[in-house]
């Protein structure tokens, strides 16, 4: 499975968003390269998970400014400034749900049902469409946070345990067993 | 049960349309607004709070020094004298007949009763201390007091009901005067006194006296043996010293003199 490309720096990127980050520690206005480059990406990891276009904004626009807000806090640990960036917009996503302001909402693409239709070894049917969807819609929230980080938006090992705040191997493990749990489901709903 | 709401194949919005909703301005505006005042931060509630504390400290210490500089008329100070009735004014005059000077407590002291016994006042107005002037020529300088010593107190602190000062073992209420007379105050065994004050009525009217050491001074005990009568006597500021120096203010004492 190929992974997604932006999360994948050079060393040099690395350093020189360390650059723009240390200046602007001393100037938010200085946070701005940052957020051109990573405006985008965290968008549509929140639209992802909600309905709401203009909510999904929102919450974009609140993951920077705490992130702004707390930057003194930040700590360069040899990872893209994004993962730290994610895990804000994770905690602010949750936050909004918490207080009802959107609904979770999983998003999947037809390509992406027939994968797993497809991995699960069964007829690519509506039938089937209908029920992968609704197995989906029945799985606990860890276990769909997991498909979705590493099947709908093909992140690595490392960046969903750097996202998710847990080691690489426990989220290759974590990621296969909630596919098992979705192909159980899957399979137990066919016969 | 469900969790989640499915959406398939959702209409994907273009980077160019994402791209367009970016606004940092209003971003940085924002984090600006929120950015908590002065006021909230750490080292104005630190600076804040150091004043406050070195005001009370301050406060604290003024207090102290004040009480330290209460004014404690000594022996070598004198007599204040207070109003006296006019009765008691013509009997002043005739007191003052046979007595030039009133004896003073001690070397510093400078006393003056200047009187001019052919004149007596007539008037029903009080007599002071100071001066009293009923008509030209009819001056009666009864008293002054000259010099007032102040002595300071390093550090004062009331004792407790243990150190309660007594005189041959009375404390409050009823004493006989030959106890008082020869008695002095006695706090307790590792306190002595060092100085008090006595508020007692003479001829002369009343008086106060601050004394130093623990007797009663002899002048007070002719006072009040000239008067004779049974009266209250006050006993205040009494200031005892402990065995590592450290002075100590005592209880008053309200003494009822017995004279048999």
């Amino acid at each position: 499975m190929s992974v997604n490309p932006l999360y994948h720096q050079t060393n040099s990127r690395m350093m020189e968003e360390l650059d723009w980050i240390q200046r602007a520690k001393a100037d938010p206005a200085h946070f701005a390269p940052l957020y051109k480059k990573y405006h985008e990406q965290i968008f549509r990891y929140v639209y992802q998970r909600m309905d709401d276009e203009e909510m999904a904004f929102d919450v974009t626009s609140q993951v920077f400014m705490k992130a702004i807000k707390n930057l003194h806090k930040y700590e360069f640990r040899g990872v893209p400034f994004v993962s730290w960036l994610y895990r804000i917009a994770k905690s602010e996503l949750y936050q909004a749900f918490r207080d009802n302001k959107a609904d979770r909402m999983v998003n999947i693409d037809t390509v992406q049902v027939t994968g797993f239709i497809e991995e699960f070894e069964h007829d690519e049917n509506e039938e089937n469409k209908e029920r992968l969807l609704l197995c989906l819609s029945k799985l606990k929230e860890e276990d769909m946070q997991l498909l979705e980080l590493r099947f709908f938006e093909k992140r690595s090992f490392k960046e969903i345990g750097e996202i998710l705040e847990i080691t690489e191997n426990n989220a290759k493990v974590k990621s296969f067993r909630a596919l098992e749990k979705l192909k159980k489901l899957f399979i137990n709903k066919n016969e | 049960m469900k969790h989640f709401k499915v959406n398939l194949d959702r209409k994907k919005l273009t980077s160019e349309y994402i791209e367009s909703k970016q606004n940092f301005d209003s971003i940085l505006t924002k984090v600006n607004m929120s950015k908590p005042g002065f006021w909230k931060s750490a080292w104005f509630y630190g600076t804040i709070g150091l004043s406050g504390v070195a005001a009370i400290v301050g406060y604290n210490f003024s207090q102290s020094e004040s009480n330290i500089n209460e004014t404690i008329i000594t022996q070598k100070n004198i007599i204040q004298q207070t109003t006296v009735s006019p009765a008691e004014a013509e009997n002043e005059l005739l007191i003052a007949r046979h007595v030039k000077t009133v004896e003073t407590y001690s070397a510093p002291v400078e006393k003056k009763v200047t009187v001019i016994p052919e004149k007596k006042t007539t008037a029903p107005m009080p007599v002071t201390t100071e001066k009293n002037t009923d008509a030209p020529g009819n001056t009666i300088e009864s008293v002054v007091l000259k010099e007032k010593t102040v002595d300071k107190i390093a550090k004062t602190k009331t004792v407790s009901r243990n150190g309660m000062p007594s005189i041959s073992g009375v404390y409050n209420g009823d004493i006989q005067w030959e106890n008082f007379k020869q008695g002095e105050i006695f706090v307790a065994e590792d306190l002595s006194v060092k100085q008090f004050s006595i508020q007692y009525t003479s001829r002369l009217g009343d008086k106060t006296i601050s004394v130093e050491g623990s007797k009663i001074p002899q002048d007070v005990v002719l006072d009040l043996e000239k008067l004779g009568l049974n009266q209250t006597v006050f006993i205040t500021n009494v200031i005892a010293k402990n065995d590592n120096g450290d002075l100590m203010r005592c209880y008053s004492m309200d003494l009822n003199l017995k004279f048999k």
